[in-house]
């Protein structure tokens, strides 16, 4: 064998296992924090369905008060199954739950056909009921197999092939998202309530709201128009925040005021943007026909080095 | 599974479409399922469409539509028997006493402006599920968002949650009966009605053209297409038909999703089915005697008929196959269901297995998998493998006007201009049709306007393998 190798492969990263109710598992590793991990006895643990049932569009109709039954998020029932496989120490095992049996680990159950037999039999069923299955604390083998099972989307011992079945409920995590969700509502509507005047109008023009009343054709006030601008700050705080120190958006703000109250204008030449009081020229437009082409251009050409002469002249008439 | 082409004459891509036509001519026989006629459809079709076994049970329905919007209805009556769950812990410390118990909405009342849609009523005899302690309902508080009542019990004993401790706890469950205890010169009670429900669904247009040239229909070819028939419009007569078949059959099953269209689409039964149905899961290649008992009693606790048709894909039908008819033998099986005697119900492609008071009925089901249909194995995934469908069989009254109808029918809605009972209608024009044109050819059309109505979802029922 010509290409066979002059010697054996070295083993490489040997690693300490300690072991743990009879597991081997790295020290600190994630196997070794799910192994050890505790569960609050008089506590209750939480999972749902992944799968969300679909609108169906048409809805079910109560005939009693005429109106529509509301949408329903989970299917009604769904088992658990209670044998998974798992990449455990970067290899593929196999775990099961039993009730009163002391591992999940198949490698370290009974192996005796009749024990088995038994183990089935006194195993309750578990169901996913309305999408919920809400199991007691002090279950910790019960626990730590929905912790670790494929079936769990949030697992991180998970095979690739598995199917996503449910998710735990984590009560921790949904406070934690909660409350980031209000931080930036806070955090967007302070930013609203402080920006400028100057400021606020154009961020308001990026983010589309009037500036005039719709039927009397009025325009609003700074203070109607800072009512609005807040709103939106918190309906939609997470654009509010990101857009609003935004740079870009204040010059094509300018730019777009500069061309429609026709301060730049291609009034002597179709195919050059000039200023219009001056006439002299700021840049190459040809070609363009749509006002939102020539605001386009106009950007691009304020944002390299020949532009920064006409960045600087148009900031001086706007950003007073 | 490693990734394959399945090769020959029936693999990939399958038909080819002839955007400007070609070759047929066609007749609709599909309309013609009469009893004289089923053994030479089947011979023709095969045994693998369940649109065809469910147009010879009779499962289908030709209606007129009242509405503009292709809707057509039914409607369900709610349980007969009404229960509620406690929302919060209630504290029962005394013997006989009264205690307060707010109600958990939605399972117990409607939480609308006044809280009053509830299967609660004054002087109701009430159960606690975790101990079967019986209290009346003394008085009731309607509020929005709290539904309160008043329960005292009819023994000397605290209203608690299992039989000991002193809390009542959230999510017992609690089960009305009438006035069991009405007493001497008792006056009248309250009144109990069950809720009325309506299910809509619409019809979706389902369409297919072909056109046939003058040559092409003359043209003989080397092959026999069937009946001795070798010219190529008998090949595209067929291919349309299976295609109808298919079409029908997807729409009814799988649904035609419309609102991103202008158009009207269907729900199918298998979403109707996965959002009020139950679903059992097992793991692939390993079906266990248990997995079929969870079946089984899901079935049960939704009161499913006796008999069900079960729609499998290949891969379920040989886990199925592995274990089952390994163990048990097929018992004393009616087949009501699948024609009446074992012989055709063979012959249709049903195969039947008793276990638990029901009779199931396997039926291959070859819309599930793409090898079958299409000719290639998936290698990104698979939403239909390992997948089965249980049907309930029987008739269900309607809660309206007492309509029987099957629990799964295919809802075909009549145009007022095609003749009475046609489920697919097919019309023709062309240089040799009634019909002329100028130009030498003949164009076929058929069109069918269907859609999928479920009754009692609940009693129907998925079994999937899940991967591990």
């Amino acid at each position: 064998m010509a290409n066979a190798l002059a010697k054996a492969p070295s083993i490489k990263n040997v690693k300490e296992f300690i072991e743990v109710d009879g597991i081997k598992v790295i020290e600190g590793s994630t196997e070794h924090s799910y192994l050890i991990q505790e569960y609050d006895p008089k506590k209750r643990y939480v999972f749902e369905l992944a799968a969300k049932n679909l609108d169906l569009g048409l809805p079910v109709i109560n005939m009693r008060t005429n109106r529509a039954e509301p949408h329903k998020e989970y299917k009604p029932f769904q088992n658990l199954v209670f044998t998974s496989q798992i990449v455990w120490n970067n290899g593929r095992v196999g775990i099961r739950y039993y009730d009163g049996c002391e591992s999940i680990f198949i490698s370290q159950q009974p192996k005796e056909k009749d024990v088995i037999d038994q183990l089935i039999k006194q195993t309750r069923r578990r169901n996913f009921i309305d999408g919920k299955l809400v199991v007691d604390g002090y279950e910790r083998m019960l626990l730590m197999y929905l912790n670790l099972c494929s079936w769990n989307a949030d697992s991180p011992f998970r095979t690739q092939t598995a199917n996503e079945i449910f998710i735990p409920k984590n009560a921790d995590k949904i406070a934690t998202e909660e409350t980031k969700r209000m931080d930036t509502i806070e955090e967007a509507l302070q930013l609203a309530k402080d920006a400028t005047d100057t400021k606020m109008y154009i961020h308001a023009d990026y983010l589309g709201i009037p500036l005039k009343d719709y039927d009397s054709q009025n325009d609003l006030s700074t203070k109607e128009v800072r009512a609005l601008y807040r709103k939106r700050a918190l309906q939609d705080a997470d654009n509010f925040i990101e857009s609003y120190g935004n740079k870009s958006l204040e010059i094509k703000y300018y730019i777009n005021k500069a061309l429609m109250e026709k301060v730049i204008s291609n009034r002597l030449n179709p195919n050059k943007a000039i200023w219009d009081k001056s006439g002299n020229e700021i840049c190459d437009i040809s070609g363009l026909k749509s006002n939102e082409a020539i605001s386009e251009r106009l950007f691009e050409y304020s944002q390299v080095e020949e532009g920064e002469e006409f960045l600087v002249q148009l900031k001086a008439i706007y950003n007073k | 599974m490693p990734s394959s082409i399945v090769r020959g004459a029936s693999g990939q891509p399958g038909p080819i479409a002839y955007p400007t036509g070609i070759d047929t001519g066609i007749f609709n026989e599909l309309n013609f399922v009469i009893p004289d006629y089923i053994p030479g459809i089947i011979a023709k079709y095969g045994n693998s469409s369940y649109m065809l076994a469910m147009e010879i049970l009779g499962r289908t329905t030709v209606e007129t539509v009242n509405t503009t919007t292709n809707t057509f209805s039914h409607f369900e009556k709610g349980r007969p028997f009404g229960s509620g769950l406690v929302a919060a812990d209630v504290t029962s410390s005394v013997a006989g006493a009264a205690i307060n118990i707010t109600l958990k909405s939605p399972q117990s009342y409607n939480n609308g402006a006044t809280g009053t849609q509830s299967p609660f009523l004054l002087k109701q005899i009430v159960k606690i599920r975790s101990n079967g302690r019986k209290f009346r309902v003394t008085a009731i508080t309607r509020t929005a968002g709290a539904f309160v009542i008043e329960a005292t019990p009819l023994g000397a004993y605290t209203l608690i949650t299992g039989t000991t401790g002193t809390t009542l706890k959230a999510g017992d469950g609690l089960e009305t009966y009438g006035n069991q205890l009405a007493g001497e010169a008792s006056d009248t009670n309250g009144t109990m009605q069950q809720h009325m429900y309506r299910y809509d669904n619409t019809a979706t247009v389902i369409r297919a053209d072909t056109k046939s040239s003058d040559l092409a229909g003359m043209n003989k070819t080397q092959i026999d297409f069937g009946g001795g028939q070798f010219y190529e419009p008998t090949l595209a007569i067929q291919t349309m038909n299976l295609n109808m078949m298919m079409d029908i059959e997807d729409a009814v099953m799988e649904g035609v999703p419309s609102s991103n269209t202008t158009d009207t689409g269907t729900t199918g039964v298998i979403p109707v089915i996965e959002a009020r149905g139950s679903e059992v899961d097992y793991i692939q290649y390993s079906f266990a005697i248990g997995d079929f008992q969870n079946l089984t009693n899901v079935i049960d606790s939704n009161g499913g008929p006796r008999e069900y048709h079960f729609l499998q894909d290949l891969y379920q039908r040989q886990d199925i196959n592995n274990l089952l008819f390994g163990i048990y033998k097929n018992g004393a099986i009616s087949y009501a269901s699948v024609g009446m005697s074992q012989e055709a119900a063979v012959s249709y492609g049903f195969q039947g297995f008793s276990t638990d008071a029901y009779d199931f009925h396997f039926h291959r089901y070859k819309g599930f998998g793409a090898q079958a249909s299409f000719g290639y194995t998936p290698t990104q995934g698979d939403y239909r493998q390992f997948f089965g469908l249980a049907v309930p069989q029987g008739m269900v009254a309607d809660a309206k006007d007492n309509t029987s109808r099957p629990m799964m029918q295919w809802v075909y809605q009549q145009n007022p201009d095609i003749p009475q009972g046609q489920r697919i209608y097919s019309w023709s024009l062309g240089y040799t049709q009634p019909t002329k044109t100028t130009k030498a050819e003949n164009q076929y059309s058929q069109i069918a306007y269907v859609g999928s109505r479920v009754l009692a979802a609940e009693q129907f029922a998925i079994l999937r393998g899940i991967s591990s």
